[in-house]
């Protein structure tokens, strides 16, 4: 499985994530995720993330200058965001966990 | 960042324009949501990677999509759709325009109450239609405030508003159909150059007091 199969599963809640600790426009988001590690993740994956979360209620939005020029689109995360980045946070715990134990049980070597 | 981001690369104001028209089958809101902040954004990545990095427009695009809950591919036109195609661009032209104008007005001055004012225009033009319509069917002067002429502004208000909202199919319909789009456009500017010719309409009415003759038994 390469790295975009596993990406599309957790961007959602890696987006949630980022903008949790600091709203962010656009191309600011796709740095902070490729600078904390996920350097594969493709931008319009991104935007399109951002849109969907935008859309469903976990993000709001507003737009304010920034220092190169013309107004950027900031997100921001809203209570319906923080508690589902809280719901997929146990479920992505749980997830990696279940993963780990099983394949320790059928001998995987790390 | 030194370097002011509004001279925009003309490669990646030509892929955003390529990215665009490959969301032409969406509704035009979600597509302006999608792609505004684009070309700044990828003013920026091309600032830091080069040009290079843009890749094939068709792929991003489809990315774009897929992320954003819709199907990947834009529905194809066929040999016959060419004349529709080209007015969905000449539309699309327009509107994007528009957006890039807003867009680059200061942000809070003009920009902030140009978007406010839309829903007066949505009322004003249902106003220019409801007097419109009893021109036509009461006559040129006729322009009493009984109940029934109110409901029918009340009516026209609310379809004009859900209309400017995309509400009730309005939206769906707006993007499936070309024709839908240009009979809105000439809406709208009929219902501009009509304001003028319907405010001294009214303007005659409440003066000849014909509301104050309406009015003769409420003791004022």
């Amino acid at each position: 499985m390469d790295s975009t199969q596993l990406l599309k599963g957790v961007l959602d809640l890696a987006v949630l994530a980022v903008v949790d600790a600091e709203d962010g426009y656009g191309y600011d988001i796709v740095r902070r995720l490729r600078d904390g590690g996920l350097q594969d993740v493709g931008d319009a994956s991104v935007y399109g993330t951002l849109r969907r979360l935008y859309a469903a209620g976990s993000l709001t939005s507003y737009v304010a200058p920034s220092e190169s020029g013309p107004h950027r689109k900031y997100y921001g995360i809203t209570p319906t965001g923080r508690a589902e980045l809280k719901r997929q946070i146990e479920d992505w715990r749980h997830f990696a966990g279940a993963v780990g134990s099983l394949l320790e049980q059928q001998g995987a070597n790390a | 960042m030194t370097e002011q981001s509004t001279e925009l690369r003309p490669e990646v104001g030509a892929f955003v324009d390529r990215v665009r028209a490959l969301m032409a089958d969406l509704h035009p809101d979600e597509r302006q949501e999608l792609t505004a902040g684009l070309e700044a954004d990828l003013a920026e990545l091309v600032e830091e990677h080069g040009p290079e990095r843009l890749g094939d427009p068709a792929d991003y695009a489809r990315e774009l999509r897929l992320a954003a809950g819709h199907a990947p591919e834009m529905v194809r036109t066929t040999q016959s759709g060419r004349l529709r195609a080209a007015v969905i661009d000449a539309l699309d032209g327009l509107h994007a325009h528009w957006d890039r104008t807003l867009d680059a007005l200061p942000y809070g001055g003009p920009r902030g109450f140009l978007t406010s004012l839309q829903p007066v225009w949505w009322v004003a033009r249902a106003w220019v239609a409801w007097m419109l319509v009893q021109e036509v069917f009461a006559g040129p002067s006729d322009f009493t405030l009984e109940t029934q002429r109110v409901a029918l502004l009340a009516v026209l208000v609310v379809v004009s508003v859900q209309l400017g909202r995309g509400s009730w199919g309005f939206g769906r319909l707006l993007a499936k159909s070309v024709l839908a789009r240009l009979l809105l456009v000439g809406l709208n500017v009929l219902a501009v150059a009509l304001v003028p010719g319907e405010w001294s309409n009214a303007q005659y009415a409440i003066t000849e007091n014909t509301l104050w003759v309406y009015c003769s038994d409420c003791g004022w």
